[in-house]
């Protein structure tokens, strides 16, 4: 049994299908990219992950568990990052910390350490005693990232969590998730950036409209799309049916002038 | 959401500010995303706005004329007038209450902020005309009723004119005492002073309520009603606001040259209520305009240290309340409304504190149940993806609740105590009693309205739990209060006549009646769970 499977999973809104029939297996010790345009399904997919949302039909089980029969056992081995930090702003990093730590019962030594590593990893120590609302949306999502791993959950899930990290700290945070994948844990991730991705990801999912339009290493998505010298751009954009952007560009360009 | 018109764009952005409150609101609920479906978002909207408009109109109007026909039909034209001053004393408070909940919202949502990046004039009126127009001016229905039943009484046409300028300006004072409250309140202080805070909030509540239980009871203040009485009678026409039931209603009979001096004096009051406005307005504009930027730069030190999962819950409370003055408002708000009883103690029916304090714990429940999940605003997202049940939240912010209205009820004793000269192990009884049904309607309303909220919410607001939010919960607190002296009236009763009676008991078996309740109603295996540690 893989660490996550996805059976037949369907999410509606109104009329709008958001998803369109998933299914995927995971297995543990990855780090796995989700890849799609706006709109594609790619937040609404993480949320049912992480048992934020309830699937309209279909199955998500992780570790065996599943999710939305038991939402509060798999908040317990996730850590959640989501797509704009969501903190609480009249809080200082550090009370924010401590709040985290009563949720997931962290011992204070652990917590503490915890704390001390990924801060300074991060370099944000020293802002740790001002409030969250007067940091800069980088900093607030270092916080963000570190409140997620501060409980060493099994899965980490980033909703675009690499959104508006300098490069240092993006290299950091790439570097760690590998780290964590070589102790058996499970990353997932979205992201618009296809560098991002394909230096990364063990393995990619393509989502577009609901559906996977392709799955698995860059090696068998350059199968899937009959293009054996593509990046993952060329690829990304084949299986989106985007690749003939030069009409859109050229239309654009007339509306311009 | 809307194309930008340049043509008049002040009602547009007026009507834009409205609905976005309502869209933050509803855009995370199930049922709003199938309805946009088969419906397009501004009309949804528009109907949605319209239809609470009509609604509360209704309910005003009905209400009014409910308690006006009698004396209509007795044309009994005093006690039409008595009922006007306390209809224009309810249009204040509903005033202040709407348009704190209003500048809240549109401050916490960053509502105002885009505007500033979009090539347009934004005029300065825009939050009080939006204000007005799609909320506080159905308000007036509430007085519309009365006025008619005068005119057709005394067919006056001043009452009629006369009736609706006050309409407007009392609900022109109640937005800037309001916004008073909200710039005074410390939008732009670089300092979080969570005591500094509680200070300034609770002086301007404590004035705002001395000047509500004036207007209320005149009688209270004795000296300013035996000096009004001593006045000549021209001059006792023209003393705003507590002779507003001589103003608008009982002037028929007087000269035509004070009734004309009235109309001026009425004139120049609305034209100082628009000055001190014109002064306020740019600075709650600029606070509303830039409230992204608004953030403390303060330094607070603290040591990185777990606690158990309730006091985490409600440290983390206890600091996002008092370190915003927006959140502390709602906290005082509920108060407000009740400061009249404390200055009503030992007269009348409020001669039992207990009275009083039932009272309270009914008015300050049912409003903490909307307010304490109001606060939590933005971060709802984070609880979302947190393994903390909703039963779990309901527990933690009943107790936070329960704490702050300990704080009140002893401060209510203590007075009561004072001016009673009286003081025993009865009040403590009646603290102790109070607290529990205050936990019960608290954690019913709390566990039922988040319920409402959706599972994937990113944010909270007044209006995520439906148009009227509040009329059920007062429902359901009145139901729980039933349930708790119903019992208790009934062994009483028996009491009295097989064996003894005294209030002691009475508060006594409230107290085990109480107890049943929190035993059936909040606990359960959910309160007891240990989740397994992650370490």
């Amino acid at each position: 049994m893989s660490f996550i499977e996805i059976k037949d999973l369907y999410k509606r809104y109104g009329n709008t299908v958001a998803l369109n029939g998933i299914n995927l297996n995971i297995e543990s010790g990855q780090i796995y990219g989700i890849l799609g345009p706006n709109g594609s399904g790619k937040t609404t997919l993480l949320k049912i992950m992480s048992a934020i949302l309830a699937p309209t039909t279909g199955e998500v089980y992780i570790n065996g568990i599943k999710t939305y029969d038991d939402p509060d056992k798999i908040k317990n081995i996730i850590g959640y990052i989501p797509e704009t930090p969501a903190l609480y702003e009249s809080l200082t990093p550090v009370e924010f910390f401590n709040f985290i730590g009563s949720v997931f019962h962290i011992d204070n030594k652990v917590l503490k350490q915890r704390v001390d590593a990924f801060t300074s990893a991060l370099e944000i120590t020293k802002y740790l005693n001002e409030f969250i609302g007067s940091l800069s949306f980088g900093t607030k999502q270092k916080v963000a990232i570190i409140s997620s791993l501060i409980h060493d959950p099994e899965l980490i899930i980033m909703d675009e969590g690499m959104n508006g990290l300098d490069p240092k700290a993006s290299k950091i945070i790439k570097e760690l998730l590998k780290s964590l994948t070589e102790k058996g844990k499970t990353v997932i991730f979205s992201t618009h950036i296809m560098e991002i991705a394909e230096n990364v990801c063990d393995n990619i999912s393509i989502l577009y409209n609901g559906n996977i339009a392709g799955t698995g290493n860059l090696e068998a998505l350059k199968n899937e799309a009959g293009s054996s010298n593509s990046d993952l751009e060329g690829i990304f954009l084949k299986l989106t049916g985007d690749e003939d952007l030069d009409n859109l560009l050229n239309s654009l360009r007339d509306t311009i002038k | 959401m809307f194309a930008l018109s340049k043509k008049n764009n002040t009602m547009f952005l007026s009507k834009v500010i409205m609905v976005e409150q309502r869209y933050l609101a509803l855009k995370d609920s199930p049922q709003f995303q199938r309805r946009i479906e088969y419906e397009d978002k501004n009309k949804y909207f528009s109907r949605y706005i319209l239809t609470s408009y009509v609604m509360n109109a209704i309910t005003f109007s009905l209400f009014s004329v409910l308690l006006n026909s009698v004396y209509f039909g007795e044309k009994n034209s005093a006690s039409i007038a008595s009922f006007g001053l306390i209809f224009y004393i309810y249009l204040f408070i509903l005033g202040i209450y709407n348009s704190i909940v209003f500048l809240n919202s549109i401050y916490v949502n960053n509502i105002m902020s885009p505007l500033k990046s979009i090539p347009i004039n934004v005029n300065v009126n825009v939050p009080f005309i939006s204000w007005f127009i799609y909320n506080a001016s159905s308000y007036i229905f509430i007085i519309i009723p009365s006025i008619i039943f005068f005119f057709l009484l005394k067919f006056d046409y001043q009452t009629i004119f006369l009736g609706l300028l006050f309409s407007f300006i009392v609900l022109l004072l109640s937005f800037i005492i309001s916004s008073a409250i909200f710039i005074y309140g410390g939008q732009k202080a670089k300092k979080h002073s969570s005591i500094k805070n509680v200070i300034k909030i609770l002086s301007l509540f404590i004035f705002l309520g001395v000047f509500y239980a004036l207007l209320e009871n005149p009688g209270i203040f004795s000296y300013i009603t035996v000096y009004l009485n001593s006045l000549p009678y021209d001059v006792k026409y023209l003393i705003f606001p507590i002779n507003l039931q001589y103003i608008i209603y009982l002037n028929y009979n007087a000269p035509l040259f004070l009734r004309l001096i009235e109309i001026i004096v009425s004139v120049v009051i609305l034209i100082i209520f628009l000055f001190v406005y014109s002064k306020i307005r740019y600075r709650l504009y600029n606070i509303l305009m830039t409230s992204e930027e608004n953030s403390s730069t303060e330094i607070i030190l603290s040591e990185i240290k777990s606690d158990k999962l309730y006091k985490g819950f409600i440290k983390k409370d206890i600091k996002s309340t008092f370190r915003k003055s927006q959140n502390l408002t709602y906290i005082f708000l509920p108060v407000l409304f009740t400061i009249p009883l404390f200055l009503e103690i030992g007269t009348g029916i409020f001669s039992s504190t207990l009275i009083i304090l039932i009272y309270l714990t009914i008015f300050v429940s049912s409003f903490y149940s909307l307010f304490l999940l109001v606060i939590e605003g933005k971060g709802i997202e984070i609880l979302n993806s947190l393994p903390v049940t909703k039963n779990q939240i309901s527990y933690y912010k009943s107790i936070f609740g329960l704490i702050i209205f300990a704080v009140i009820a002893m401060v209510l004793i203590i007075i009561s105590s004072l001016l009673i000269k009286n003081i025993g192990v009865i009040d403590i009884v009646e603290f102790i009693d109070v607290l529990l049904l205050f936990y019960i309607i608290l954690y019913t309303n709390i566990k039922r309205l988040i319920k409402k909220v959706p599972a994937a919410a990113s944010n909270l607001n007044y209006y995520s739990f439906g148009k009227y939010p509040l009329l059920p919960v007062f429902i359901i607190s009145i139901i729980i209060l039933t349930a708790s002296i119903i019992p208790v009236l009934g062994i009483s009763y028996i009491l009295y006549h097989v064996v003894y009676y005294s209030l002691f008991s009475f508060i006594s078996i409230d107290i085990i009646v109480n107890i049943i309740l929190f035993i059936i109603i909040v606990l359960n295996k959910n309160f007891f769970k240990i989740r397994k540690s992650y370490k």
